[in-house]
């Protein structure tokens, strides 16, 4: 038996979105822990890491490990229908096939009952060593963003460089170049604003812009967006998902071929 | 061996030898030394084997073996290989192989590339010498073929330029020795199909060809007009020029698709002295259709040029035009190509360039806005290009184009031309790079030969691009071209960058970093 109940249930609204587009299908695995996610893009390049933890719900409830495979975009679909107030409530029994999504809405008026079917899904569980990041850049989200956003009308590929100067995009495409550096900046009102960086030593990396665009779609979850940086590691972007958890986008660098160089 | 008696005049370079080898980081090579000295290679070789005899100790030395292989009597081969290694090279071969001392150093260099530098250097400084001086690569006093169809006259102009010929003793033969050629190329197409030959010996296949040369009639210090086979040389460029691979300014024609494949070179010191080295294979092959499509440029380049005046064309394919008549009079005259800038050049000569660069940069300066025809030779190419790199601003062609134009050697001007010239005759192709991302989520880049059918219309395309160059000279070029460099010097992780978002780069799968748990 499995029941979570969820009261700002905008927030599973936004993870779907947030990730749908990246992964198709994915396994939901519940544990007394948490409801977490993770899942690789098909082409093996991004993986996102979802953890809601069981005490950012209201109610929690789950008898033993169980995992849920749905189609992200048929559960998109579905959570669509729920009012961004709604209280979310997703439930499913042991053996069954389905997954139930129940929306309350906030005066208790209306009650909406939403019944999907599972699959079947093979799901390669990777193992995410703990690393310490080279560096680790902090900044609004919605200026990252508008970044890759930028950069993607220029080029396919984005070079993040990371020195004490600040943290420097750049790419360049047949029309031209772009380099967007952002500065470290802890002086501003609101704290959310602030971009931070963390350095211990210069690394540039670059990226594949169209990961990082559908990354970006989960700026709503947060505010701010953490970067971790370290060469010969995948780029962590992170979101946190206010006192419940967080959304982790791990992609993989572009490395230089280099074969045809040697002699 | 090339053991035997040594002359005591020869022996009296020995200690000059010895003062040499006291830079740690030169290459004496057999060939070098027989330049250097003006004497024989034969005798060369030996003076490096006393040498060694001497002094082995404290030298690493590399060998030439050469002689039927074992396993396949059809094939001879000449392999380099270090002296630890030379009784397993050996093994390989029958009983009579020849083992002759190729370099002597005091280490072996990881990068094939500087065995082969110093002589290219000093080839080129040979070539470059005043017409009138007498030099050991010009009166061919070491060829032991004399043949009447050799004959130094401009008869090679279209590929003989090409940068990396010079010393390629294949070449050579292919003009002075005809009979042997056939066969000799087919030894050299075997050798490179061996799949045990070492990496060394590969990268040195264009060497240890012209070895079997030099052993056989040391006819490889011709300066004859040369035409390898462009596959060769493709190799050759491949293997020994490592270094210069990333900016091989030859093929930025192609590199425009992706404007961040630029080059590494602008953070070189001397940039055109990386590129000039680096015209690859595909710039050669293109060049070399060209040249068979429409082998009658020289007017038509002319034309172009009065046609546009000297303003660049606004299309960043626009080709640099220096080509002029005086250029071509002068490689009629001598008949041995204008060599290219060293990859790596000699410390000193490289200076000496450069103070000569500089005090020619200014009236190169003045020169280009009002006609590029003031240049007569290989160098004033590559020191305009370089003044032009160096100071974009003021200037009206592209930086990058220029570096494009420079990789080529003055005699493939008219070629060139024609590959860009809008007014050509010849039906228009250029390469179109594509890029597009497979259902796996890698990025795949094709080349694509592209044609265009009407030269009316390129003709007119053309006018209209050379109208609006005049009228805003540099703005279109020159914001690729600073942004580029103000990339290339930001940082040293910065560095790589340019070749990172273009073609050297792939993407890295995430199943590469995380195990499955």
């Amino acid at each position: 038996m499995l029941e979570l109940r969820l009261v700002q249930g905008s927030l599973l609204k936004k993870v779907l979105e947030a990730i749908r587009e990246l992964v198709t299908d994915a396994n939901f695995d519940c544990s007394g822990t948490g409801f977490s996610l993770q899942a690789m893009d098909s082409s093996h390049v991004a993986l996102v890491a979802l953890l809601l933890r069981a005490e950012g719900f209201e109610h929690y409830r789950c008898d033993r490990n169980l995992s849920m495979g749905m189609n992200l975009n048929n559960m998109a679909k579905m959570l669509r229908c729920a009012g961004n107030d709604d209280i979310i409530t997703i439930k499913a029994d042991d053996g069954s096939d389905t997954v139930t999504f129940m929306f309350e809405s906030p005066k208790q008026d209306k009650i909406a009952d939403f019944e999907m079917k599972l699959m079947d899904i093979d799901s390669e569980h990777l193992g995410i060593p703990d690393s310490e990041y080279q560096a680790i850049v902090r900044m609004p989200s919605a200026e990252f963003m508008r970044i890759c956003k930028d950069l993607s009308s220029i080029g396919d590929t984005v070079i993040i460089s990371v020195t004490k100067e600040g943290v420097k995009f750049s790419t360049s495409g047949e029309i031209g170049s772009a380099n967007i550096v952002c500065r470290q900046n802890q002086t501003v009102d609101k704290p959310e604003e602030a971009t931070v960086i963390e350095m211990q030593e210069p690394v540039s990396l670059t990226f594949a812009l169209r990961y990082m665009n559908s990354f970006t779609k989960a700026s709503s979850l947060s505010d701010q967006v953490t970067i971790s940086l370290s060469s010969e590691l995948p780029v962590v972007v992170e979101y946190k998902i206010a006192e419940m958890g967080y959304i982790r986008f791990y992609l993989a660098p572009k490395i230089e071929e280099d074969e045809e160089m040697k002699p | 061996m090339a053991g035997g008696a040594v002359d005591q005049s020869l022996l009296d370079l020995l200690p000059q030898i010895h003062a040499l080898f006291s830079d740690p980081l030169r290459v004496i090579s057999y060939k070098w030394l027989s330049r250097n000295f003006s004497v024989s290679s034969n005798d060369a070789k030996r003076l490096l084997q006393e040498f060694v005899d001497k002094n082995g100790a404290d030298l690493q030395v590399i060998y030439s073996v050469s002689g039927w292989l074992k396993n396949n009597p059809q094939n001879y081969c000449v392999k380099l290989t270090s002296g630890p290694k030379l009784e397993e090279a050996r093994q390989a071969f029958k009983d009579s192989c020849s083992v002759q001392v190729y370099s002597i150093q005091a280490s072996i260099p990881k990068d094939t590339a500087v065995l082969w530098n110093p002589e290219f250097v000093q080839a080129e400084e040979l070539f470059n010498q005043p017409f009138d001086e007498e030099n050991c690569l010009r009166d061919n006093r070491f060829c032991g073929v004399f043949n009447s169809f050799v004959k130094r006259t401009s008869s090679g102009k279209h590929v003989s330029s090409l940068p990396p010929k010079p010393v390629n003793g294949a070449a050579v033969a292919a003009q002075s020795k005809p009979s042997v050629t056939p066969k000799e190329q087919s030894v050299t197409a075997r050798q490179q199909d061996l799949p045990g030959v070492s990496s060394l010996k590969q990268g040195a296949g264009n060497k240890s060809e012209k070895d079997s040369f030099t052993v056989l009639d040391k006819a490889a210090n011709a300066p004859v007009s040369k035409e390898p086979s462009i596959v060769a040389h493709a190799n050759k460029n491949k293997a020994q020029n490592g270094k210069a691979m990333p900016g091989n300014g030859g093929s930025l024609a192609n590199m425009w698709g992706r404007a961040s494949a630029k080059p590494k070179p602008p953070a070189t010191t001397n940039p055109a002295a990386v590129a000039s080295v680096a015209a690859t294979a595909d710039a050669q092959i293109c060049a070399k259709e060209e040249a068979d499509a429409d082998s009658s440029d020289d007017e038509q380049g002319l034309k172009y040029r009065r046609g546009s005046g000297n303003a660049s064309n606004r299309k960043r394919r626009a080709v640099f035009d220096f080509s002029d008549d005086e250029e071509d009079d002068n490689i009629v005259s001598i008949a041995s190509p204008e060599l290219p800038k060293p990859q790596a050049p000699d410390p000193v000569t490289q200076t000496a360039e450069d103070t000569e660069a500089d005090q020619k940069n200014m009236e190169n300066k003045e020169d280009i806005p009002s006609n590029v025809k003031g240049c007569s030779r290989g160098l004033d190419f590559e020191l305009t290009s370089e003044c032009k790199s160096k100071s974009v601003n003021t200037i009206n062609y592209s930086g990058i184009t220029l570096k494009e134009k420079s990789s080529d050697p003055p005699i493939n001007d008219n070629k060139q031309d024609s590959t860009a010239e809008p007014a050509s005759t010849s039906p228009k192709r250029r390469k179109v790079l594509k890029t597009r991302i497979d259902e796996r989520g890698r990025e795949v880049t094709e080349v694509v030969w592209e044609g265009e059918a009407s030269a009316g219309d390129k003709t007119e395309k053309n006018a209209n691009t050379t109208t609006a160059s005049r009228a805003a000279p540099s703005s279109k070029p020159q914001p690729a071209a600073n942004a580029d460099k103000s990339k290339a010097p930001s940082k040293a992780a910065g560095s790589k960058k340019p070749a990172k978002a273009g073609t050297g780069t792939k993407q890295g799968s995430i199943m590469s970093f995380f195990k499955k748990a």
